[in-house]
């Protein structure tokens, strides 16, 4: 009985697991092939010629591909620790279960539903410098008016922001639902020993959130070093090379040069850096598993 | 039992995975479809007319339409006629400039599942024009009058690919960025550099108002960048392919260039793209303006976005300087089956009468130099004729050169580094880039002499 359930189940899963060969694990297998080869498609009658690892070694030499690199991570980083920050407060204030909590979870999503192209474009009149909303309040301040994203000391923060600013919910939402998932009594405990709400948060809170936390850093590390669209339409990578990120470097190296097999190699370097880094969030969630 | 309700789901599952992985991939136009029903729905009533059979009856063209909002409607006004008059039906399929290349490469490699008819920037068949059919013969055949055509689309339209006479493709649209000027603050253009510059200046006096709008982001400052060099005299390369871009000429191109911008253009404009620029000019904030025109016309034409009414003409660059011109045009997959059918329908698409309509309707403007002179196209388009007067010097850049958008490219980036202050130093930001372009040509040097 067992056996025949075993052949229907591989029956069942054999389209599927076809399905995913040809359109994934072909493609990613075909372009490690030809990261080994040099082929520029734009030549006519080009044919691809082996060259080993001379594409992974050209990335070392490449300054503007290291470049993209550092402003990638530059971004990820920023973003991140700054989604992380406010989104725990977000979080903190989602659980206090005030009576305004539902309408505010409902508004905090509000950035995450509009499309990326719709956010760059918005966020690009914002920051216009002649006549953006950004400038016409700042000016209240007394701050004179920025070029933002026409300076190329200001595009990466601008570019910044609006990424905290529209994936800001993903950290507030995963780290309200770890706070709800701690249970009341330990603070409760707390509280009748004596302890403060800075402790409770402190020596209760913070350690049991440790795989929500984890867990958010783990989904926004790929979104973030792999972003596109809002910086295409921001910016398209300028001024200069300001907000030249990996992606778009390595779009414009594949899909517009066609530098295939240089392409492939950086996609491949990059798709290595990432694993590394998620790897070691899994392990720390799994040692924190086999910690519990 | 079990086992027959079993067998059943995995018959089912397995139908409907082919018919989603196979039947989807099908060609969504068989090349060989019978003529019979549709045709047959739009069969007039009147008995007279159905007798002949026409021409094309039951022939199908795919068409690869590159995005081109102003002509879109004009085009597939053409594609109704072409199909009532000879029985083809065109099939429009519409993609951006950005991923047109990767469709047609695609394309390309399923053969038969190909586009019949591209509709796309002449520099794409730089790489494709192995797969393009010649047109020599056709145009000789259908006596397709070219002798009207301005001599950049006539110079710049022939010998792609291993034979200077082969023509692929019939130019549709040509384009040139000029300068966009407001005629209530500059009542004379003028056609020197320095006496652009003083004009840039009287009309300076932030921030109420500037005397120039450009588009910065990096792709949009190569233009700007070619408009100046090239008043200088000198080609971008040598003719055996050395770049001559980081000499003094290209130092002195794009250091007015800075000059231009910080100086006489709203603050941040490195970080605006087209509309923002046309927006600047149109609302009167900027005195001029240097960019492509079909980002710039909808609003001049348009009285609730525009506050500077009629006071607006078109011109060419000071100095013989130009933008880089590019033409619009149509090709024909070399394996169609029908090519005289895609052909014919080329050859109506842009035939005189129907440029003359387009420029009248959309301000197309068209490679049929005799249009910009037309008295009713001048009517109703009043800027066609400094239009012709930018199109008249205008010429491409990196002209048959496959790997040109891989000089295109940097050369963008390089400039805004140095519009930007990334690199401070003119000619560390040329000789940079003059490298970048040394290697993408090395990868296949072309075996012909580099002109312009």
């Amino acid at each position: 009985m067992l056996a025949e359930n075993r052949r229907w189940s591989i029956i069942f899963l054999l389209p599927s697991v076809l399905f995913l060969i040809v359109a994934y694990v072909y493609p990613m297998l075909y372009s490690f092939f030809m990261s080994f080869f040099s082929y520029s498609m734009l030549i006519p009658g080009a044919e691809p010629v082996f060259t080993g690892i001379s594409n992974y070694l050209s990335i070392f030499n490449n300054l503007a591909f290291l470049n993209s690199i550092r402003i990638t991570f530059i971004f990820s980083v920023s973003a991140m620790f700054f989604q992380f920050i406010i989104g725990l407060f977000l979080a903190l204030v989602m659980s206090a279960n005030l009576r305004i909590t539902g309408m505010f979870r409902v508004l905090m999503l509000v950035p995450m539903m509009i499309t990326p192209v719709v956010v760059g474009i918005l966020w690009r009149n914002l920051y216009n410098s002649s006549y953006g909303a950004i400038n016409f309040f700042i000016s209240f301040l007394g701050i004179p008016p920025q070029t933002w994203l026409g300076s190329a000391t200001q595009a990466l923060p601008a570019v910044i922001v609006v990424e905290i600013w529209q994936q800001l919910p993903v950290f507030a939402f995963i780290l309200a639902a770890g706070i709800a998932s701690i249970p009341t009594e330990l603070n409760k405990a707390a509280l009748v020993d004596g302890c403060g709400r800075m402790r409770i948060f402190r020596h209760i809170t913070l350690p049991l959130l440790k795989p929500a936390i984890i867990v958010a850093f783990l989904l926004r590390i790929i979104d973030t070093l792999r972003i596109y669209d809002i910086v295409y339409m921001m910016t398209q990578g300028g001024p200069g090379t300001a907000t030249k990120f990996l992606s778009l470097y390595i779009y414009e190296r594949g899909l517009k040069f066609f530098d295939i097999g240089a392409a492939a190699a950086q996609s491949w370097f990059f798709l290595i850096i990432v694993l590394l880094i998620e790897i070691y969030f899994i392990r720390l969630i799994l040692r924190r598993g086999t910690a519990g | 039992m079990r086992k027959i309700s079993n067998l059943f789901l995995v018959v089912m599952l397995t139908v409907t995975m082919s018919i989603f992985i196979f039947g989807g991939c099908k060609p969504a136009v068989p090349v060989e479809e019978p003529v019979v029903e549709e045709p047959a729905l739009e069969e007039p009533v009147v008995e007279e007319t159905v007798v002949e059979e026409k021409k094309y009856e039951g022939v199908e063209l795919r068409m690869m339409f590159q995005t081109n909002p102003a002509i879109e409607k004009n085009m597939k006004e053409v594609c109704e006629e072409f199909y009532e008059r000879t029985g083809a039906k065109v099939l429009m399929e519409e993609a951006p400039f950005e991923s047109i290349m990767p469709k047609l490469m695609a394309s390309i490699e399923a053969g038969e599942a190909g586009y019949d008819i591209w509709y796309v920037n002449i520099e794409f068949l730089y790489t494709l024009w192995p797969y393009a059919l010649p047109l020599n013969s056709y145009i000789e055949k259908y006596n397709y009058d070219t002798s009207d055509w301005f001599d950049a689309a006539i110079k710049y339209g022939v010998g792609i690919g291993d034979d200077p006479n082969i023509r692929y493709s019939i130019p549709l649209v040509m384009v040139v960025p000029p300068v966009f000027y407001n005629t209530e603050k500059i009542p004379e253009y003028p056609t020197t550099w320095e006496d652009y510059e003083n004009i840039l200046a009287e009309n300076t006096n932030p921030p109420e108002e500037y005397g120039l709008a450009v588009a910065g982001v990096p792709v949009q400052t190569i233009k700007l960048f070619f408009a100046r060099y090239w008043s200088l005299g000198d080609p971008l390369l040598t003719p055996d392919w050395k770049p001559l871009i980081n000499s003094e000429k290209g130092v002195k191109a794009l250091e007015m260039l800075k000059k231009h911008i910080d100086n006489y253009a709203p603050p941040g404009v490195l970080g605006w793209d087209n509309p923002e620029a046309a927006a600047s000019f149109a609302n009167g904030l900027s005195a001029t303006y240097e960019g492509w025109h079909g980002f710039i016309l909808p609003l001049l034409e348009d009285s609730a976005e525009s506050k500077i009414g009629d006071n607006w003409a078109v011109t060419k660059y000071p100095e013989g300087g130009t933008g880089n011109m590019t033409t619009l045009d149509l090709a024909i997959f070399k394996d169609t089956k029908y090519p005289d059918a895609a052909f014919e329908f080329i050859a109506e698409v842009s035939n005189e009468e129907n440029s003359k309509k387009w420029a009248i309707e959309g301000g197309n403007t068209t490679p049929r130099r005799s249009i910009y002179e037309d008295p009713e196209v001048q009517a109703a388009q009043p800027w066609f004729k400094g239009y012709k007067e930018a199109l008249d010097v205008a010429k491409p850049s990196f002209w048959k050169v496959p790997q040109w958008i891989e000089l295109f490219i940097p050369t963008g980036d390089a400039v805004s580094q140095y519009l930007s202050g990334q690199i401070t130093d003119p000619q560390v930001a040329l000789d940079q880039l003059a490298a970048t372009w040394e290697e993408a040509i090395k990868k296949a040097t072309p075996d012909f002499e580099y002109s312009e």
